[in-house]
């Protein structure tokens, strides 16, 4: 204690995130592991060779190295997936598709994907771009691209190129991803629903208020309800008003994405100024956030950004992200300093995420011995490579996409492997899984084998510079050569950021040699073996894991 | 290395312990039960089938059906759909039918969540993955999802997905190039794959070793045994036939294909449990918030298929020999059931109350238990008699999966305490 004491003496004051709750039984990982989490989390991208080596040389770099990931292009498109996995709008299918438009079958997969990532496109602009957080609902922008500017009323900026800020030309109220066609069109309603489903994913996302998480009993209707419709039982019963309260007056101030027509692209590409007023008279309910009436849109963007719970959704939702695991109640003294964090910051998320990397939690590659068993249970001390981060990863080393007529194969399920990849589909899977699968591991064998077979073919066959994986050896080099070994000591270093032992080097050879040998030993046997190790190397388990 | 029964927490303990209070455990020797799931997508409703309601006015009912009894069943009958009565017909001595539970939520994805873990939110496996789970045997593919949902939190790795168009066989060719690829990229075959994985099982087994204690050992255990199943998989993928999983089949069958898939591997000892959803006639969903009559057309199509289902599991021998049905529980469900009226499009709107019905092994055929009040609200029930009775239990979703944990041999007690199965149910 007393050591303790006289460490934090003289370091820099701590923030009050890491001091918080003490979470003794987690382990952190090492530096190098560390970086390499980082990166993926952060990047989507493997450390380089000078990271690594820069971090295994001072531990303390690693800090350093997280602070610029905080500050590297890449993280926007990393939080778009990060945020997918809690929005889910990513999805295979809207009520209208391509052919709605003027735009062909080869752009099926772009057209799904742009709808679906323009709100999550809009909260990561405001992430990274040193705006507040609450600007995602009120900002009076959205982010498209131009496949979005072509098919919806948009003002894209000219020239611009891929995701830009731009702005509706329909004159919809400023409410960021509350006035997000993408939004509503995962979250679509009908003549049933009218709009609840809507108001339960803003309660969900915006406060992380889950009112369809808590049982509804039509048995337990109150005295004097038997044989009262639902239509009007909604109204009335106290029962069902206990949620209902809340739920209709927000469904009613979101009529102006109301559509008279199901599966109409004319009626869904607009926002309909003019339908506000309907849901006070479909609802009997007017606009009104828990309580407090809300004049249109604009209003609600408002007083959801002032509300409570808000700024502390904000923390509970990055914190799922990068735990890898969904918040406990355990958690909530963690939460609430992380918010009140992030609201000391200005509400900016980079500070929100250079708090939770420095938690526990977020930096644990084991528990100790004595452990809780709950604990033990419950912290994603080990990783998973999903989909996502895969197929960035192998694009990064390979300059290779798993691609096929448009369809990105480790970002779709009508014909890739998402979900074979335990990924996120936003339907059926809703929160990533952490465990192997033997489709997940299938997968990743083809997606390896393939990268290797690609890597090898630049590297050796075609001998083309700079290579990609195999940095010295040629098709002539023997395994005897301790080029050879340099090689795979380096690949190991590469791809799993742990220096190889003997006995990892040995199994290495062994692998090699087998595969030479059993090809015939012929010229072509090198290319063999090099493509079937670098395959095992993107299978082994330190590499699929982080 | 670890055995993954032990290491997978309690889940071999209690299996064994199992055996001893459950009822009715398999006799020694027999393989563990099965179970086909069948899912009505989008919300059936009982009156057109499973609960007759003419008697009470407050209740919509079809005006061109009656009630009637076929093997030993109450249900309504109607000309439009020769099928269900020639099913309980054929079958209604292997068929229970459950009235009246209810899914306590409104929205189908919840609904659905609780009819298949007894929860509303994550955090829970639902019965297919714990079941098979407790398989007593290391299986190829334990869950096998051949369309429908499955909710996981601890049983992941249980759930093998061919994906929504039937995505798995393509990821099976070990020879040839890669495919549903733009790129041609050849593959390394199937020789150096295998010296890959040998490898990569002895790396994990070297990574496990070495293991601190948290999350890396589970890592290891299920990565372990997927690269096991890989090695398998792709033997058994032309025997098990995958690639017809989304095809349909003879007239009016349309996920007959699926159903075979799944037949066959229960018949290989490859599976303890299977999905397959059915969406009605044209797929068109049940979820009929307006024009009801085409639930008439959807549960004939329905009855249409568990007619073939029965047929197969009575002709397709199981590992031991005897006719699959002797291990083969088939479980019919929807996640959510219909209000009585009829609102303004000649539809009817969602409604917590419910049915389903199980076939097969372990299940007391020729009844129907539980029931409706006036309106609709489903009555308590004794669970060891299946009578309605005032001091018995509100019946939900929790007490069929109880049912279901306990037809397996697992003890509903450890997975869902305070809900206890329907033993009337139960042979
Ligand atoms: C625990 C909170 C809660 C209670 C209590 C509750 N509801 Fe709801 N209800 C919801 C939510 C949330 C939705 C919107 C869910 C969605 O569509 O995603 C909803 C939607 C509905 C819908 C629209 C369904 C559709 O077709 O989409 C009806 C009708 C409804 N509720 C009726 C009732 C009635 C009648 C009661 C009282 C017996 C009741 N609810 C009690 C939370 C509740």
């Amino acid at each position: 204690m007393i050591v303790l004491l006289a460490l934090f003496a003289c370091a820099p004051a701590p923030s009050p995130v890491v001091v918080a709750p003490v979470a003794d039984p987690l382990v952190p990982m090492d530096d190098v592991r560390l970086l390499r989490r980082l990166s993926l989390d952060l990047r989507g991208v493997l450390p380089s060779v000078e990271e690594l080596d820069a971090v295994e040389a001072d531990g303390a770099q690693v800090d350093i190295y997280r602070d610029q990931f905080l500050a590297d292009p890449r993280l926007e498109g990393r939080l778009v997936a990060l945020f997918a996995e809690q929005w889910h709008t990513l999805v295979d299918a809207f009520d209208v598709d391509v052919y709605d438009f003027d735009l062909t079958g080869e752009d099926a997969y772009r057209f799904q994907r742009s709808v679906g990532e323009e709100p999550l496109r809009l909260l990561a602009y405001v992430a990274t771009h040193d705006r507040p957080w609450s600007e995602i609902v009120t900002a009076d922008y959205t982010v498209a691209n131009e496949l979005l500017a072509g098919v919806w009323p948009l003002a894209y900026p000219e020239g611009g190129e891929g995701w830009e800020v731009s702005t509706y030309t329909d004159d919809r109220p400023a409410a960021g991803v509350l006035a997000s066609n993408g939004l509503w069109w995962r979250y679509s309603t009908n003549p049933f629903n009218q709009n609840r489903t809507r108001a339960a994913a803003v309660f969900r996302l915006l406060v992380c208020e889950d009112f369809p998480a808590r049982p509804v009993s039509f048995a337990t209707a109150t005295e004097g309800f038997e044989g009262v419709s639902s239509a009007d039982r909604i109204q009335s019963d106290p029962y069902c008003l206990a949620c209902h309260a809340s739920i209709e007056p927000l469904a009613s101030a979101l009529f102006g994405f109301w559509w008279f027509r199901q599966n109409s692209p004319t009626e869904m590409v607009t926002y309909h100024a003019e339908r506000e007023m309907l849901g006070a008279d479909a609802l009997n309910a007017e606009p009104a956030w828990f309580g407090e009436p809300v004049a249109g849109l604009e209003d609600l963007g408002r007083h959801v950004a002032a509300d409570g719970r808000f700024s502390e959704c904000a923390a509970r939702t990055m914190a799922t992200a990068l735990w890898r695991r969904d918040t406990v109640l355990e958690d909530q003294p963690r939460i609430e300093a992380l918010e009140s964090a992030f609201v000391d910051g200005g509400m900016r998320m980079p500070v929100l995420l250079r708090d939770l990397t420095d938690t526990p939690e977020y930096r644990a590659g084991a528990v100790t011995d004595d452990a809780p068993e709950a604990v033990s249970a419950r912290e994603v001390t080990v990783r998973l490579l999903g989909p996502e981060v895969l197929a960035t990863v192998v694009e990064d080393l390979t300059g290779w996409r798993w691609e096929h007529g448009g369809y990105d194969q480790l970002g779709n399920d009508l014909f890739g492997y998402r979900m074979l990849m335990n990924g996120v589909d936003g339907v059926y899977i809703t929160r990533p899984a952490q465990d192997p699968t033997l489709t997940w591991a299938l997968v990743t064998a083809r997606t390896a084998e393939a990268s290797a077979y690609i890597a090898v073919q630049h590297d050796l066959v075609q001998g083309t510079s700079p290579r990609l994986l195999l940095q010295t050896v040629t098709a002539t080099t023997p395994a005897s050569d301790p080029v050879f070994q340099d090689e795979l000591a380096a690949l190991h270093w590469r791809l799993l950021a742990r220096r190889a032992t003997a006995d990892d080097l040995a199994a290495l050879t062994e692998l090699w040699s087998t595969l030479y040998e059993a090809d015939g030993s012929r010229e072509t046997s090198v290319i063999v073996a090099w493509t079937g190790v670098l395959a095992a190397l993107l299978q082994h388990p330190e590499f699929l894991s982080y | 290395m670890l055995n993954r029964r032990t290491f997978l927490g309690a889940s071999g303990l209690t299996a064994a312990a199992m055996a001893l209070s459950a009822r009715p455990a398999r006799a020694e020797g027999l393989p563990d039960r099965k179970f086909l799931f069948l899912l009505a997508r989008g919300g059936w409703d009982p009156t057109f089938v499973f609960s007759p309601q003419f008697d009470k006015p407050y209740v919509d009912t079809e005006s061109d059906a009656t009630a009637a009894v076929a093997g030993g069943i109450p249900f309504v009958d109607s000309a439009e759909r020769p099928s269900v009565r020639t099913f309980f017909e054929t079958y209604g001595q292997q068929a229970c039918v459950l009235n009246g539970f209810e899914i306590q939520s409104i929205t189908h994805d919840r609904c659905l969540r609780l009819l298949l873990t007894g929860h509303g939110s994550a955090g829970v496996d639902d019965w297919g993955a714990t079941l098979a789970a407790h398989a007593s045997t290391e299986l190829l593919l334990p869950y096998l999802l051949l369309s429908g949902n499955s909710y996981t939190y601890n049983h992941v790795s249980e759930v093998v997905r061919i994906g929504p168009t039937g995505q798995l066989p393509d990821l099976l060719t070990p020879t040839g190039n890669l495919l549903q690829s733009d790129r041609v990229v050849p593959l390394p075959g199937a020789a150096s794959e295998a010296q890959v994985r040998a490898y990569l099982r002895e790396r994990v087994a070297s990574y496990d070793a070495g293991a601190p204690p948290g999350r890396a050992r589970r890592y290891a255990e299920l990565y372990d045994r997927a690269i096991g199943q890989v090695d398998r998989v792709a033997e058994m993928a032309d025997t098990l036939n995958f690639r017809s999983s989304p095809g349909g089949g003879p007239e009016g069958l349309d996920v007959w294909g699926p159903l075979e898939v799944a037949i066959n591997a229960f018949s290989r000892g490859a599976s303890r449990c299977a999905m397959v959803q059915y969406d009605g006639l044209w797929s068109m969903s049940w979820d009929s918030h307006s024009q009801i009559a085409f639930q008439s057309d959807h549960f004939e199509g329905l009855f249409k298929h568990l007619l073939a289902v029965m047929e197969a599991l009575e002709t397709t021998p199981g590992t031991s020999g005897a006719p699959l049905i002797d291990e083969v529980t088939v479980v019919v469900l929807s996640e959510m059931g219909r209000g009585p009226r009829l609102n303004t499009w000649g539809g009817k709107d969602h409604f917590t109350f419910t049915s389903a019905m199980l076939l097969g092994s372990g299940v007391r055929g020729g009844f129907s238990f539980g029931a409706a009040d006036d309106y609709g609200i489903g009555q308590k029930l004794d669970l060891a008699t299946g009578e309605v009775s005032d001091s018995g239990v509100a019946l939900q979703a929790s007490h069929l999966g109880a049912t279901l944990l306990a037809l397996g041999d697992i003890d509903p007690a450890q997975e869902i305490p305070g809900s206890d199965p329907i033993t009337a149910m139960m042979a």
